[in-house]
């Protein structure tokens, strides 16, 4: 971390407290979107949230904190946005899907193979 | 007594003890490329088998067991080992952009610790072109299993 700088009326900077644990929330959630989609999207969806607080605070005393982690604060959003609507996706998918083949087969995997694979060489 | 990668080590560590305490001060140079050697050797024997490891402790994808189709992230974690293998093509091949993804997250652990100055930047469009890739990739393959 660079050291941090002194405002002009002589108060000093400081990081907006959840700058990085938004970044790494946002990025973390396309890593773990396309394992399972749910956790995914609450890590995304908290990383919104956080961001949102914190843009507020900034917006509040701008001179109070450091440009650097609004920064990292900004794409760690850009990046949640991204992942969230990559989860929603997956999730939608899986819901098409439960739609299209009904529950009773999801409990059946034989049959829900069998099915697809009538869909694919249709 | 078996080699695996931590005894070969473990023997390196050793010889460099050895030089230490200056038992063998004829064939300095020797010992030293003896040890740098061992060292090198024991972290090879450890890599191969930190990739058996892997291989066999791979997690499976419940989507692709329920509905018998590639989720977004099926074949991540036999390019990450395609990766460390050194077949470069063929992890490009099965999971695009698992390189990038790697990518982001190491530059993300360094941008945590040293914060760039254009860090957040290059970590939002590498992000983007990841996430791209990805969906595109994905679209790529379930048109070459003629699933639409």
């Amino acid at each position: 971390m660079e050291p941090f700088p002194i405002t002009p009326s002589g108060r000093m900077q400081q990081h907006l407290p959840s700058a990085n644990s938004v970044l790494v929330l946002g990025i973390l959630s396309i890593v773990l979107c396309c394992c399972y989609g749910i956790v995914g999207c609450i890590l995304a969806i908290v990383a919104i949230i956080l961001a949102n607080r914190d843009t507020r605070l900034f917006h509040a005393n701008p001179g109070l904190y450091t440009e650097s982690s609004y920064r990292n604060l900004r794409s760690g959003r850009v990046c949640a946005i991204i992942g969230v609507c990559l989860s929603a996706l997956y999730l939608i998918c899986i819901i098409l899907f439960v739609v299209k083949f009904g529950l009773s087969v999801l409990l059946h995997p034989h049959e829900m193979q069998q099915r697809i694979l009538e869909m694919q060489h249709r | 007594m078996h080699f695996d990668g931590k005894s070969v080590y473990a023997a390196g560590a050793f010889c460099q003890g050895l030089l230490k305490q200056r038992y063998f001060l004829h064939d300095f140079q020797e010992l030293i490329n003896f040890r740098t050697k061992l060292k090198k050797l024991g972290l090879a024997i450890f890599y191969h088998h930190s990739i058996e490891w892997l291989q066999a402790h791979m997690l499976t994808c419940w989507f692709k067991k329920i509905f018998h189709v590639d989720c977004p992230g099926c074949g991540f974690q036999r390019s990450v080992i395609d990766l460390m293998k050194g077949n470069f093509s063929a992890s490009f091949h099965m999971y695009p952009a698992t390189g990038l993804i790697l990518f982001i997250l190491s530059f993300t652990a360094l941008h945590l610790k040293w914060n760039f100055r254009y860090g957040p930047d290059i970590l939002k469009y590498s992000y983007i072109i990841a996430a791209s890739v990805i969906i595109i990739s994905y679209l790529i393959k379930l048109k070459s299993q003629h699933f639409f």
